[in-house]
């Protein structure tokens, strides 16, 4: 089993990083189609991989340094790969929402464009997002905060070249170096909190804080935990770190979508959730840290939403909206901290869910810059009458983050409000605060697209060149997914609840 | 709650007593309105809308509602009950390149899913409480919460009364009715207040009379005073601005939410009235299902006659119409049919419905209970002037029109199918109370009324203890005949004030803003509105988005610090060769001095 699954991890990594090189040579429609075959091969391999042993889990140990070693006395893991339901959901929304991104995107970045035309070579384009998807794959399938650290930063490079892929316009660079500094600011602490659990407990495994010794657990244990926590807060853009994410709107919308939704701002979120998994049920995770998660999660719901109303450009609507989302994320993670499992469920799964719902807003938006060359809301009116499909898939979109039944959104939602529930006391006014958020946050939506796709047309509406099919494809693919990721999703989800904490053990104590 | 919990959603259908009878109105309503919409849809204005956004929505929107009333399970309930009111909202927005009607839907929209926000957080609070969603576990659930917490249980309890009392259109809950229904296409309306608005009661029975009044009847009549008290509110303050409204649609929809809170008023009264006198909470609540199914019918058809005359006219305002009941028979045969029955014309349906719930409350010797039947009686008397200011003002009341008028076939058909549903409930009602009785099987008290035998021996006989439909028709017709013989067949105007009979004044024969045109202002005050204002930003409001700015605090000076560092350090680096060398000398003397203090064992 484990050469198949070695094979198969590498191929994770590796098709996109080949596919990169190769993209990043090509140019043209070989260039396009090589991408595109890429990802969707990718897709397939992470498809069968989840399929296969998503929910039993797979782990293949790759060992450590021979100097560590040597320093710690015994063996120390330090690499390797995990797949489990946790991984999976994660994964699931990365090779899917890839695929669309780059296949929507082989027409989208081009001299058609109307709001941003560039020349048509996409090798600079094509490369560094391949080269993400690569990364953030081997982010998820990481078994060691050591390892994982490594993907980290290298989709903050990523996201650093992808966010100021316009590179003729100053505000698109500006944005690139602040979500790169902020981010990599981020990513340090976690470096740190990781070198500190190695040089504390010998692991660098994601159970590494239930080894700390009990003489040390009292201070390091919440210090270490604030630390990572930092690195998560900076990359899932919370507050206080939340604020380049609406600047990286500068990024041309696919990776908007990609990055900024679906995959790269998850990895903090991820990451908590990863560390509340392994850790809380050993006790490891005091409640004041868990506290700390809900209280900053529910300022970032509140601060995020506030902004809603004052917000003109549709990206950056989004962008506060999936602000608020990995809100919801984080509160999940910190229901899961006071002891509600089924929240935590939740949680994973609105990660996918949100990713798939949002990523399509995301590419709903880009077609209005494409075809009608602006995303303002006060110049857009009738734009059903010219893009049909980008209305419908705006609707299902918006009614999927939203948390509608009978999409995706709702599952997750429903789990993460009724695990608050069954904490009782506060635990009902959490779940009031998230009800309350989803209403409010439904009727913006539905306001907004009220005013852009319904009434007369506006002058850039009536403007409006007809879609691309490549694009076309890639907004309904998306809208499929929607409905259908709760049918991969939920079964997952469950098996969160009994993450195989065996398959943990094998890099961390060695126990 | 893993995926086989999702699959096993799929198969939580149930179909009991109560479920039947709303998915028969949700039939025979729904089929009327698409028989009816094909040439509605045909008008000038709906032209430029595309009927995809028509049909394929009317259908999940009917969907929508029979999933809500098959649902066994309450997450499959509140999918349903979404997809019902998703759909509804976008056919209520059909005339989509209309601004206000755009509004309106919002208002709709807004206003349900403040009430769906509740109905999510209550249905969560109780299936973490009973460990699954099904029915099944509602009664153990709730009876634990009663004993166990009954504060949470109270407020599960509130948070669905104020959803299902949206959907209802309850006041101030309904606000929403009186803006959808001028909004949406006519058929759309009448599906919505036929059925739709129907569902909310449906909710308030399945929660409220099947499930909590089996395990705490304690606290399901403490629920049934405040639905009394909110039921006789709406009724009378619905039946008033009705009385008032200049707009034949809007008349309409202020009399769905009077007719609504008749019905909540008698499941109201059911619930007080159950643990003293089934007999009597029996009868009310039987009262109240029979309004429900005479006013589904009756109200549908009301809406549709309003959509033919505006079909014909082109106006809804009620000034605009008059004088069509000869240029449009069929039509005007079925609004007065409708009207009369809605006004509670012995034997029609809501004459039926009313008499029951009036026994019912007004002798139950509960003091709250009699006096909330007198205000059903009140709102009853409104719904008389309500119901005849419709048809006068809409068919008669000025000079009869010339010309054939009369709408197509199909829309004649679907009306002329209503009414012969609301003649025939209103020939045999006993039948269907029998009908009724024995569909509510599942009703935890109505087994225990004793009302088993009372229409047992069928509809024409009357027996004891019962009325009599049809001795009632002889003496309406009675009336009517000796009215024909005092006033002659053409009575002339009288004159003089309105107090005395009189026309009073110069007010216009028959015209809408003729009618009761002195106590008009004090009506339309009556019904406080929630205006969607015109809103305008407050200085202090464009200040906030500075305010959430946080990269003054943290980002810029940061950044603002780094760049200064680095450009301070940057002074280092001249350029020049030179420079560089003198650096390295004077590093390396550093480090010689440094080895030559360290062996003199002064520096560490």
């Amino acid at each position: 089993m484990r050469e198949w699954a070695l094979a198969g991890f590498a191929s994770l990594v590796g098709l996109p990083l080949l596919g990169a090189l190769l993209a990043g040579w090509r140019r043209g429609r070989a260039g396009d189609a090589i991408a595109v075959a890429v990802t969707a091969l990718t897709a397939l391999v992470a498809g069968a991989m989840v399929a296969l042993g998503g929910l039993g889990g797979l782990a293949v140990p790759l060992g450590g340094l021979p100097v560590v070693d040597r320093l710690a006395g015994r063996p120390v893991p330090l690499f390797g790969f995990l797949l489990d339901p946790l991984s999976s959901i994660v994964l699931l929304g990365v090779v899917l929402l890839g695929f669309a991104c780059v296949l929507y995107s082989t027409r989208y970045v081009g001299p058609a464009n109307r709001e941003q035309p560039v020349p048509e070579d996409r090798r600079r384009y094509h490369f560094w997002l391949l080269a993400f998807v690569g990364a953030m794959a081997g982010l998820v399938t990481s078994a060691t905060l050591l390892q994982l650290f490594l993907f980290w930063e290298a989709t903050t490079l990523c996201s650093w070249a992808l966010i100021g892929f316009y590179d003729r316009e100053h505000g698109a660079l500006a944005a690139a170096r602040k979500a790169f500094l902020m981010t990599a600011s981020g990513g340090l602490c976690l470096l740190g909190a990781t070198l500190a659990l190695l040089a504390l407990t010998r692991s660098v495994g994601f159970d590494a804080f239930a080894l700390l010794p009990d003489a040390l657990r009292a201070v390091a244990g919440p210090l270490l935990l604030g630390l990572l926590l930092l690195g998560a807060w900076a990359k899932s853009a919370q507050v206080p770190f939340h604020t380049w994410l609406p600047d990286a709107m500068a990024a041309p919308s696919p990776v908007s979508a990609y990055l900024h939704a679906a995959s790269m701002v998850n990895a903090g979120v991820y990451l908590v959730l990863r560390v509340v998994t392994a850790a809380a049920p050993t006790g490891a995770v005091p409640g004041g840290i868990g506290l700390l998660i809900g209280l900053m999660a529910a300022l970032t719901l509140v601060v995020s939403v506030a902004q809603f109303f004052f917000q003109d450009d549709l990206k950056r609507l989004l962008a506060l909206s999936t602000i608020s989302h990995l809100a919801y994320v984080m509160l999940g993670a910190a229901l899961g901290v006071a002891g509600s499992g089924r929240a935590v469920q939740g949680a994973a799964l609105h990660i996918l869910a949100h990713g798939a719902g949002k990523g399509l807003l995301f590419l709903s938006v880009g077609t209005l810059s494409f075809a009608a060359g602006t995303r303002r809301i006060a110049d857009l009116s009738g734009v059903l009458r010219r893009s049909p499909v980008t209305a419908v898939t705006f609707l299902v979109g918006a009614l999927t983050v939203t948390g509608v039944p009978p999409f995706a959104g709702f599952w997750s939602k429903l789990l993460i409000v009724s695990g608050a529930a069954q904490l009782g006391g506060w635990g009902v006014g959490v779940a009031a605060l998230l009800v309350a958020e989803s209403v409010v946050a439904f009727a913006w939506f539905l306001w907004i697209g009220q005013k852009v796709f319904l009434g007369p047309p506006s002058p850039a509406a009536q403007s409006m060149a007809p879609l691309p099919r490549a694009m076309a494809v890639a907004l309904v693919f998306l809208a499929v997914l929607c409905l259908a990721v709760t049918a991969a999703g939920l079964p997952l989800a469950h098996g969160v609840a009994a993450a195989p904490a065996s398959l943990l053990a094998l890099f961390g104590s060695g126990r | 709650m893993s995926g086989a919990w999702l699959w096993s959603l799929l198969g939580a259908w149930r179909l009991d007593g109560l479920s039947a009878l709303f998915a028969v109105l949700i039939l025979a309503v729904g089929g009327a309105a698409l028989v009816y919409s094909p040439a509605y849809l045909g008008q000038e204005r709906y032209r430029g809308e595309s009927r995809w956004r028509y049909w394929p929505l009317f259908a999940l929107f009917l969907l929508g509602m029979l999933g809500a009333v098959a649902a066994w399970d309450l997450v499959l309930f509140l999918v349903c009950w979404e997809v019902m009111t998703l759909a509804s909202y976008v056919l209520v927005a059909y005339e989509a390149s209309d601004r206000q009607t755009l509004c309106a839907a919002f208002k709709y929209f807004v206003m349900t899913h403040v009430g769906t926000g509740c109905l999510l957080l209550g249905i969560v609070i109780l299936g973490a409480r009973a460990g699954s969603f099904s029915y099944d576990a509602l009664p153990g659930a709730m009876r634990d919460l009663a004993v166990l917490r009954p504060g949470l249980l109270h407020l599960v309890l509130g948070l669905c009364f104020v959803a299902f009392a949206t959907k209802g259109g309850l006041w101030p809950f309904g606000d929403w009715l009186p803006d959808a229904h001028p909004a949406a296409p006519a058929p759309v309306s009448a599906v919505l207040s036929g059925v739709m608005v129907k569902l909310g009661l449906y909710g308030f029975l399945r929660l409220f009379v099947w499930n909590l009044a089996a395990v705490a009847p304690g606290a399901a009549a403490g629920w049934g005073y405040g639905l009394l008290g909110f039921g006789v509110l709406s009724g009378l303050l619905g039946g008033m601005a009705a009385t008032a409204a200049l707009d034949a649609k809007v008349l309409l929809a202020y009399s769905s939410i009077a007719q609504s809170g008749l019905v909540a008023a008698g499941t109201g009264a059911a619930l007080v009235l159950a643990p003293v006198h089934p007999g009597l909470a029996g009868l009310a609540l039987l009262g109240a299902a029979f309004h429900v199914t005479g006013d589904a019918f009756v109200k549908s058809l009301l809406f549709l006659t309003a959509g033919s005359l505006q079909y014909r006219t082109g106006s809804r305002r009620l000034e605009d119409l008059g004088g069509l009941f000869q240029a449009m028979p069929v039509t005007g045969w079925a609004a007065l049919l409708a009207s009369l029955a809605i006004a509670g014309f012995p034997p029609l349906t809501a004459f039926v419905s009313k008499w029951l719930l009036m026994q019912s409350t007004i002798v139950s010797g509960t003091p709250f209970v009699a006096v909330a039947g007198l205000g059903v009686l009140l709102a009853s008397l409104l719904s008389i002037l309500y119901a005849l200011k419709f048809f006068i003002a809409g068919f008669a009341g000025r000079e009869m029109r010339a010309g054939d008028l009369e709408v197509p076939g199909a829309m004649r058909a679907a009306q002329l199918f209503l009414a012969g549903a609301v003649l025939a409930l209103s020939a045999v009602p006993g039948l269907w109370l029998r009908a009724l009785l024995a569909a509510f099987a599942g009703c935890p008290f109505l087994a225990a009324s004793g009302l088993a035998g009372v229409w047992g021996a069928g509809a024409l006989r009357p027996p004891s203890g019962a009325f009599a439909p049809l001795l009632l028709v002889l003496l309406g017709l009675g009336v009517a005949a000796l009215a024909r013989l005092a006033l002659g067949t053409r009575a002339e105007p009288r004159r003089g004030a309105v107090w005395l009979g009189g026309l009073g004044g110069a007010a216009p024969r028959g015209q809408p803003l003729g009618f009761y045109s002195t106590v008009r202002p004090e009506l339309e005050r009556a019904y406080p509105r929630l205006r969607l204002p015109a809103w305008h930003r407050p200085a202090w409001v464009a200040g906030l988005p500075a305010a959430f700015d946080l990269d003054r605090l943290l980002y810029r000076p940061l950044a603002e610090a780094g760049r200064r560092t680095s450009r301070a350090l940057r002074r280092t680096h001249t350029g020049l060769p030179h420079a560089y060398i003198a650096w390295q000398l004077a590093g390396a003397l550093a480090l010689v001095l440094f080895l030559i203090l360290r062996r003199r064992g002064i520096a560490p």
